[in-house]
């Protein structure tokens, strides 16, 4: 205290400055390794962060992009909104793509920023895209564990939770195994340890109340979550064998994508419920369908297996995307059609 | 003013580099790191009770509640707070017989990456490897610390 008041100005000012470039730079000590990690071909969440903002800027009478809340962190999880007239809300079908509830699946957070990127590029150029633009309102959430993804990045290349500090020396809830529907059953741990911890309590992770509240306020027709890997399109339920109650419905929404994945390069996505694989609960998608009943997919993205499993070669970013997007505007466009049947 | 404005920005700098620490549950006694030099350290805390979350060369992980923290003071072992890069994890290649049994090793907590077939690709501490072992399963350990970079 007593040296604070001796400085002089000079002092004071140089002290201003080193405060200032900490605030700049984050204002966050969270051993994180650096504050402009690198991640090649993948987005980081600076770069995430950087680009929707752009997209927007680039684009303002279609695209806005505002945040759905924070991460344990304190970093934004941020939303882009693309529809004709973005600063209304519209009684348009509304679908949503969320990416990276894990952090180590880089692609992930890729897929759904990729096509943000597209609908806005093709506007006004593309009959189809400037059709769905025109007539829904897309929502997409690429990185919904930005915490998770920068400790990825920066530290430790195959961490799946976000980074919650669970107060015994471990860190970390597994987003997907964190919401409220059948929380707390098979296919998820008590152990803060473990990879698959569901928390202490249903939604007791901010990324997780964000997405929720996301999701009650605009009420989608439908939604895909991008994980990888596997080559998979899941649908409800996880928690059970049982079927859900609008399986028929699911299961051909999930062939059909299917179907359009694999007239791109030839590779094949296995459509099937969730439970089929294991049964796991308290994910995004049982939650959804359960608490709101709106169908919606977990979409397991390249590659098929263990090898190279999480680290997909950059190489095969485009690829991924290239072969999802009719995916994705095939759900789109069932949206627009069932918009007035009731399931 | 100025002076002000930097004690208060001190201030804020001390805040934002406090690290989030939520209550850990008063019976736990958190994961404790143990230095061990032979193995009959580890043979007479394996009788203890203790459970051993992970077991490298020189050092173990262990957890437990205010029991396991009794049978520490006890055999007076020295153990210091555990960090995350002692968390070591295999990864490894677990068989299994049908799905009931799939779902018993989904259920236990590891890291499951991969299904093949019979058998699984997945991410465990050592303390699953003994579960599994209990459970009756057959495992091959594929790398010996899951997150280490590949050999080139």
């Amino acid at each position: 205290m007593k040296f604070a008041f001796k400085l002089n100005g000079r002092a004071v000012i140089s002290a201003g400055m080193l405060i200032s470039a900490f605030l700049l730079m984050g204002g966050r000590c969270d051993n994180n390794g650096g504050q402009n990690p690198d991640a090649g071909l993948y987005h980081t969440y600076a770069e995430i962060n950087d680009e929707l903002h752009k997209l927007a800027a680039d684009h303002p009478p279609i695209a806005r992009v505002s945040s759905i809340g924070k991460s344990v962190e304190g970093r934004d999880l941020w939303a882009i909104k693309i529809s004709d007239n973005v600063t209304q809300d519209e009684p348009e079908s509304t679908v949503v793509f969320v990416g990276g509830h894990h952090a180590r699946e880089w692609i992930a957070v890729d897929m759904p920023f990729l096509l943000a990127k597209y609908f806005l590029n093709r506007y006004g150029a593309d009959t189809t895209i400037t059709r769905i633009v025109n007539q829904t309102e897309i929502w997409i959430v690429p990185m919904v564990n930005p915490d998770g993804h920068q400790y990825s990045v920066t530290t430790q290349r195959l961490w799946r939770k976000n980074r919650r500090n669970n107060g015994d020396g471990t860190f970390g809830v597994d987003l997907n195994r964190n919401y409220e529907y059948e929380w707390g059953g098979p296919g998820s741990s008590g152990d803060t340890f473990s990879d698959i911890y569901r928390g202490p309590a249903p939604f007791s992770e901010p990324e997780t109340q964000a997405v929720r509240d996301f999701l009650q306020q605009h009420r989608p027709r439908s939604l895909i979550s991008y994980h990888n890997f596997s080559q998979l399109i899941l649908y409800p339920w996880g928690y059970t064998n049982n079927p859900a109650p609008d399986e028929p419905l699911l299961q051909n929404l999930a062939v059909a994508m299917a179907d359009r994945i694999r007239v791109v390069h030839n590779v094949t996505y296995t459509p099937e419920q969730s439970s089929d694989l294991y049964l796991a609960s308290g994910d995004t998608t049982d939650w959804l369908y359960g608490a709101l009943g709106v169908p919606c997919f977990t979409i397991e993205l390249r590659p098929r297996s263990a090898s190279p499993g999480f680290e997909l070669p950059e190489s095969q970013i485009n690829p991924t995307f290239e072969e999802n997007l009719p995916a994705a505007l095939y759900l789109i466009d069932w949206s627009l059609q069932s918009n007035t049947v009731t399931l | 003013m100025g002076k002000f404005l930097l004690m208060l920005s001190g201030t804020l700098i001390i805040c934002a580099c406090r690290q989030q620490q939520p209550a850990s549950s008063p019976t736990s006694i958190g994961l404790r790191k143990i230095s061990i030099s032979d193995q009959q350290t580890v043979e007479r805390l394996r009788q203890s009770g203790v459970k051993i979350l992970v077991q490298q060369p020189d050092y173990l992980v262990v957890y437990g509640d205010s029991a396991a923290a009794a049978q520490l003071r006890a055999l007076a072992t020295d153990t210091q707070p555990a960090t995350e890069q002692d968390l070591t994890q295999r990864l490894v290649r677990i068989h299994f017989t049908d799905k009931a049994r799939l779902q018993t090793i989904v259920d236990l907590g590891v890291d499951l990456w991969d299904v093949q077939g019979d058998s699984v690709t997945a991410r465990v501490y050592d303390l699953y490897l003994e579960q599994l072992k209990q459970n009756g399963f057959t495992y091959r350990i594929l790398k010996m610390d899951a997150g280490a970079p590949e050999d080139k």
